[in-house]
């Protein structure tokens, strides 16, 4: 399993390749040999990489990783694979519902700017209510169905108005 | 394992008002449980203090360890039947620890109709004693009981589940080794003089215990024969002569001294080694939960808020997070013990019934106890779905779920209508527990669905018998299902049933589950064994 690191604005993938007799990672493909890792204490320890030796301080919070090397500190984020695959939803403009459905209420409207995660829109289907909220920030471009209408599954339910590649909304 | 990150907007106007519901429905649900637990007739009282008898809590409290835990069960048993003259069902049960043990307690309630068992009296006692055999946990009956309430044996007596069952659990649960021990307080009279006879171990109070099939105004009415209760089954009879009960004791503090004694010659528990790491609390606090349960039965909510109160360190493995996303599966840590969590998240679809049905069997596999957090309005119905065989599929997860081996603990969070029950090990599927937070609602249906139902097949009948279409006739039906649902569906109503092992407050559950985790590993795990899925 790879590992996913990022420190200082940039993400790096980390896969161990070998273990004995030393440590092999590859860090975004690139090869790196890992050798005489000495625990010196609960916090510190020294390594050796590529050949040259360091002396590391190394505190962990929580996800966070706070490395003191060479008389710098870096703060390092391990972003957990699975965590990741979760957060990875498409980034669509257009909202649709998994089952057919009642709309119950409607929380906003044609031209309002919406932030993520923002309610858009309550339906109603299998006796449950559940709130549909946008999935990134923007305008509501639709609203395709009005309160009470009932839709089938997989339509769509609001649009929101599409990013140009200049981040720009059209 | 990541940490859950929660969404919850705590200062939102949508948590505010579901916590203000929320801690309405604890705060009258924990003032039901006071009233049940102390508020009894002085004349009841001043009678039992004349005997010199104590009331059952205080003899659990001395018996018990003291500064540790004690897992009530069903403290609202019985508590919308017989106009409420039967407060927790007329008995007490629970998990404590005795002696360094850990013992399912039942006791008998003398303060009300002199410790008589009700029907619901029997359906707990015999639940209790279910727990015990389940769970391999010892044992300890304070007995002090008039025996069956006369006026409703027909519903008591008889049947399989019924009085009858107390004993054959009490056999059963020595044929196991699981032990037993008596302490007899008042009078134990017929069935429930097999309570005593029945234990390995059995101690009387003098003066105040006794054990008899039949007591003194019956022997008189039967064969004449004048005799007192304590020359007809007392301590002296009992330990000198008969040899139905084993130690006299003095007092009922005497009684629970020597009770103790008794527990701490029994061996240490065996129990099988769980996966577990040193435990840590959850990150979120445990009185958010109020903000997270919508106060409309119908709103959707996200399990992981809820799981993220629950569980050590609010970390989850997640497994298949991307696939049968309204079925949330995955492995955690509670009270360090290792569980796999089945939660709903919406409807369950054919690709949420099959994952479910795929973890259930990763855990059986992996020995890790099962825990399933209901909030489900059922399998997804439509002409689409049934043609990808969403029954099929549903029943795969229930094959799965039934015949786990590993132990399996419910919690009814929300709403549990339907099929989904079913997948979801609902009371029918031998969850070791199964507790209830005091908003859930339960039904084949809910209310208002079965209100639109009947008066939808009364409609049809009219039409089809040609009869006048009365728009009075239908909204009655309409009407008067949704009326009787209304009390039906409640968890007060559940619990007075004993559909469940008890209300808790959602901030306890974390609490319950510990306690209940910590006991079900007493007994050996079986062989994972399963029946035929339909594929």
């Amino acid at each position: 399993m790879s590992i996913e690191l990022s420190t200082m604005g940039q993400s790096y993938e980390i896969d161990v390749l070998e273990r004995h007799p030393s440590l092999v990672c590859a860090i975004d493909k690139r090869s790196v040999i890992v050798t005489d890792i000495q625990l010196r204490s609960k916090d510190r320890s020294s390594i050796t990489i590529d050949g040259k030796p360091y002396e590391v301080w190394c505190a962990i919070d929580d996800n966070t990783a706070w490395i003191h090397i060479e008389g710098r500190v870096y703060s390092v984020e391990i972003h957990n694979r699975l965590e990741r695959l979760t957060l990875n939803k498409e980034d669509s403009d257009e909202v649709r519902s998994d089952m057919p459905g009642t709309v119950v209420e409607i929380h906003t409207s044609q031209g309002e700017t919406v932030a993520t995660g923002d309610p858009l829109m309550t339906i109603e289907s299998m006796k449950m209510q559940v709130i549909l909220s946008a999935p990134r920030n923007g305008t509501i471009d639709r609203i395709h169905y009005k309160t009470s209408n009932t839709f089938d599954k997989g339509a769509v339910l609001v649009s929101l108005a599409a990013v140009s590649h200049h981040g720009q909304e059209k | 394992m990541s940490r859950l990150q929660s969404n919850l907007k705590t200062n939102s106007a949508e948590f505010r008002q579901n916590y203000r519901y929320n801690r309405a429905l604890v705060e009258v649900f924990r003032e039901k449980q006071e009233c049940v637990r102390f508020q009894r007739p002085d004349r009841d009282v001043q009678r039992l203090a004349n005997q010199g008898k104590m009331m059952p809590r205080d003899r659990i409290e001395k018996l018990l360890d003291p500064a540790t835990p004690f897992l009530e069960l069903s403290s609202l048993a019985a508590n919308m039947a017989y106009d409420g003259d039967s407060p927790s069902a007329s008995c007490i049960t629970g998990i404590g620890i005795v002696s360094g043990h850990e013992v399912m307690l039942h006791a008998d309630d003398p303060s009300v109709k002199g410790g008589a068992w009700y029907p619901l009296t029997v359906k707990k006692i015999v639940r209790c004693l279910d727990i015990a055999i389940e769970n391999h946990l010892p044992v300890v009956h304070l007995c002090d009981s008039a025996g069956g309430f006369l006026p409703l044996q027909s519903e008591l007596f008889p049947d399989k589940h019924m009085a009858g069952r107390i004993f054959r659990n009490q056999a059963i649960l020595s044929q196991r080794g699981i032990k037993q021990l008596s302490l007899v307080f008042g009078h134990c009279t017929a069935g429930g003089a097999y309570i005593p006879a029945l234990s390995d171990y059995a101690v009387i109070v003098r003066g105040t215990g006794a054990v008899f099939l039949a007591g003194p105004p019956l022997v008189k009415a039967a064969t004449g024969e004048d005799v007192s209760a304590d020359d007809l089954g007392g301590a002296n009879l009992h330990t000198r002569i008969s040899g139905t009960c084993d130690y006299p004791a003095a007092s009922e503090e005497d009684a629970i001294a020597i009770g103790r004694e008794i527990v701490a010659q029994w061996e240490p528990p065996k129990k099988w080694v769980i996966q577990r790491r040193p435990p840590d609390p959850p990150e979120y606090e445990a009185d958010e939960i109020y903000g997270i349960i919508p106060s409309n039965i119908k709103k959707q909510f996200d399990m992981r808020e809820i799981i993220a109160r629950i569980v050590d360190g609010s970390r989850l493995h997640e497994y298949k997070p991307s696939f049968g996303t309204t079925l949330v599966c995955g492995f955690a840590n509670l009270w360090g013990y290792k569980v796999g969590i089945v939660a709903n998240n919406g409807v369950l679809f054919n690709d949420s019934a099959l994952k479910g049905a795929h973890f259930i069997e990763l855990c059986n596999q992996n020995n890790t106890p099962l825990l399933f957090l209901q909030n489900i309005t059922g399998y997804m119905v439509g002409r689409e779905y049934e043609a990808r065989g969403i029954t099929k599929d549903g029943a795969k997860m229930i094959m799965a779920q039934a015949c786990s081996h590993v132990p399996k603990f419910t919690v009814m969070c929300h709403g549990s209508f339907g099929a989904g029950n079913y997948g979801m090990c609902g009371r029918a599927y031998d969850a070791r527990f199964l507790f209830t937070w005091p908003n859930h609602q339960i039904g084949v249906m809910s209310g208002e669905h079965a209100a639109q139902t009947l008066a939808e097949v009364k409609l049809r009948q009219l039409k089809r018998n040609k009869q006048p279409i009365n728009k009075n006739t239908i909204d009655s039906v309409h009407s008067e299902t949704l009326e009787a649902y209304k009390e039906q569906v409640t968890a007060e109503y559940s619990t007075s049933e004993l559909w469940d092992d008890g209300i808790i407050d959602p901030t306890d559950t974390r609490n319950a589950l510990g306690i209940a985790i910590s006991a079900s590993l007493n007994a050996p795990l079986s062989k994972n064994n399963y029946g035929v899925f339909r594929f």
